[in-house]
């Protein structure tokens, strides 16, 4: 066990070469690469495809049902009131994206402080943040998540609003499994010979925290926050699904999913291709996810 | 002993109270959205918990009846489909685990740990949607058999009980809430029975003469769940929500298809009554699991 805590974190080109050797999690980096690619440039795509907004409807070929992939220049059909469905697709995919990457980047921050200050003291304040973060991961996320944002939408009518409370809820509210990791490695890094030294050498405990033990600390919080990423992908869709995250006409794949479900039978393609974008991409952040973490893991040759 | 278990439960003795920040907030909408009492919100909380405490949720607006009583009608087939999902994933996700555990790196492992991370990647409505389409709505034609599930409410016939029609009903929402669960307690249980099996004692066994198939499943599958009560026991929040998901979908008439019902009409007092049953269920079956893990294991002692 000594070994183990004393080896030393692989160096950069070690972690790519051992992500490398990892096929699916490579496969996975180039799915979310395109998946990104198409977020960013949706408006650049959509205009080369010849759908350069995502709310249009298409009222020269629409009947009044969706209609079918390929059908009049729709290479993926449109959704029941004549909407293209690849466009919104894509910028769906921006939306998506973006609530995720903000979810998580505000919940890594807020775990990240939270378990680096509960496992650097200890004492009562660990004691205290512990126990607020026992309680929340007590409370059944997604019911919690929809009282709130059913409160939100009930006491204001701005539907913009949408994208950033659910950025603020969905990572005011899931920061505790990474605050509990974050400690949990704080509490043995603390105990190691270079935190003594750096505090024998007088250093603050704030520079200690965030420039000796952080570091050391980086590789399962990186990890983390990928797999965090595809969670908050899902729980977006799942809010929207519901009626309760993006507000159409702003196109998400989960919204576009609750229009798809009533017209299911007449048109399934409007429903099977935004749960296969969900599908696709939440699998290869997984597979990079793991990839990552025997990337990253010291232990491992 | 007891309270030192409290203490140690996710939630802890201090629950009732930390539950605080929701309830203020509902209290602070609940005055917007009512008669406009004039008193100041932690009063009305205290007023709440104390009606509470006493088993007096409130009055639903929206079903025009008392919560409690709401929640009650309703709970039976919300138990009877997060038991069945709950037991089903358990069974077999520890059968896939150790499965794949015992012949690592076959194909068989590979199967079903490709099958894991499908499981865990999968949203759970559009699974859901996805089985509606090929079960229900069109059916499924294969060997000669024309298969098809009914995909909506609890029973055809909701006054006299007919055990198959019930099981028919069961089979897509069970199937939908399990498959996350499947998926990530047998990726759990994978690598716990890995660690066992490198174990000495499990050496020891087999060196003993002891069968391989007795070794694995005397020796070494108590040992393997110890690790997964918790993770079984983290993951009911989970599986709560996962309900409220998979009843609106499939029109199952429990408490989460209430939830949701209850959500569009703004009626807090009914959400409120639910938000604190969900939680109190899952911190007693925390705590149900802290006691299982102290049972299972020796080493942990509760003093």
């Amino acid at each position: 066990m000594i070994a183990i805590t004393e080896e030393m974190a692989p160096t950069k080109s070690t972690v790519w070469r051992r992500f490398r050797r990892h096929k699916v999690a490579l496969a996975g980096l180039v799915v979310i690469s395109i998946m990104a690619l198409v977020a960013i440039f949706a408006n650049l795509l959509a205009i080369v495809l010849g759908h350069p907004d995502p709310n249009f409807i298409d009222q020269v070929n629409w009947q009044g049902y969706a209609l079918a992939p390929g059908t009049a220049g729709h290479l993926l059909g449109t959704d029941e009131i004549g909407r293209d469905l690849l466009a919104r697709l894509m910028f769906g995919a921006r939306i998506s994206l973006t609530v995720a990457l903000f979810a998580v980047i505000m919940e890594i921050s807020i775990g990240t402080v939270l378990g680096a200050i509960s496992g650097y003291y200890g004492g009562w304040v660990d004691f205290f943040i512990m126990r607020v973060t026992d309680v929340v991961l007590s409370i059944p996320l997604l019911p919690l998540l929809l009282v709130l944002t059913a409160i939100v939408a009930g006491t204001s009518n701005k539907a913009s609003l949408s994208f950033l409370v659910i950025v603020v809820l969905i990572g005011g509210l899931s920061w505790p499994a990474v605050a509990r990791l974050v400690r949990a490695s704080f509490l043995s890094l603390r105990e190691r010979e270079f935190a003594e030294a750096a505090r024998a050498l007088g250093n603050r405990n704030g520079r200690i925290i965030f420039r000796h033990l952080l570091p050391n600390a980086i590789a399962p919080i990186i990890v983390q926050a990928t797999l965090e990423v595809a969670n908050v992908i899902i729980l977006e869709s799942v809010l929207s699904f519901l009626g309760f995250g993006i507000q159409p006409p702003t196109a998400s794949w989960g919204n576009m999913l609750a229009n798809a479900q009533s017209n299911i039978t007449s048109a399934p393609w409007a429903a099977i291709f935004p749960g296969l974008c969900i599908l696709v991409t939440v699998l290869a952040i997984n597979y990079l996810g793991d990839g990552l973490r025997d990337a990253l893991d010291p232990n491992m040759n | 002993m007891l309270f030192t278990i409290l203490q140690a439960a996710p939630g802890g003795p201090l629950t009732p109270y930390l539950q605080n920040p929701h309830i203020t907030e509902a209290d602070i909408a609940r005055l917007k959205h009512n008669l406009g009492l004039d008193q100041p919100g932690y009063v009305q909380y205290f007023h709440w918990l104390w009606r509470v405490v006493h088993g007096d949720f409130g009055w639903s607006m929206s079903n025009s009846e008392d919560v409690a009583q709401a929640i009650l009608e309703r709970m039976p087939a919300t138990l009877e489909l997060m038991g069945c999902a709950y037991a089903f994933s358990i069974i077999v996700g520890v059968i896939f685990g150790i499965m794949s555990a015992v012949r690592q790196y076959s194909w068989l492992d590979y199967l079903i740990t490709t099958f894991a991370f499908f499981g865990q990647s999968m949203p759970v409505f559009w699974f859901a949607l996805m089985l509606q389409l090929a079960f229900s709505v069109t059916g499924v034609t294969a060997f000669g058999y024309h298969l098809s599930l009914p995909s909506a409410g609890i029973a055809t016939n909701s006054d006299s009980f007919d055990l198959g029609d019930r099981l028919q009903h069961l089979v897509l929402p069970v199937t939908v809430l399990s498959l996350a669960f499947i998926a990530s307690f047998s990726r759990f249980m994978r690598s716990s029975m890995l660690e066992v099996i490198r174990t000495d004692y499990m050496r020891t066994a087999a060196a003993k003469g002891v069968s391989r198939k007795a070794v694995i499943l005397k020796h070494g599958l108590k040992n393997a769940l110890i690790p997964l009560v918790t993770v079984i026991a983290l993951s009911l929040p989970g599986l709560v929500s996962g309900a409220v998901v998979t009843e609106s979908i499939f029109a199952w008439p429990g408490m989460g298809r209430l939830f949701i019902n209850a959500l569009g009409q703004f009626d807090f007092a009914l959400l409120m009554g639910y938000m604190m049953l969900a939680s109190f269920f899952v911190v007693t079956c925390n705590l149900l699991a802290d006691i299982c893990y102290a049972w299972l294991d020796p080493r942990v002692k509760y003093t």
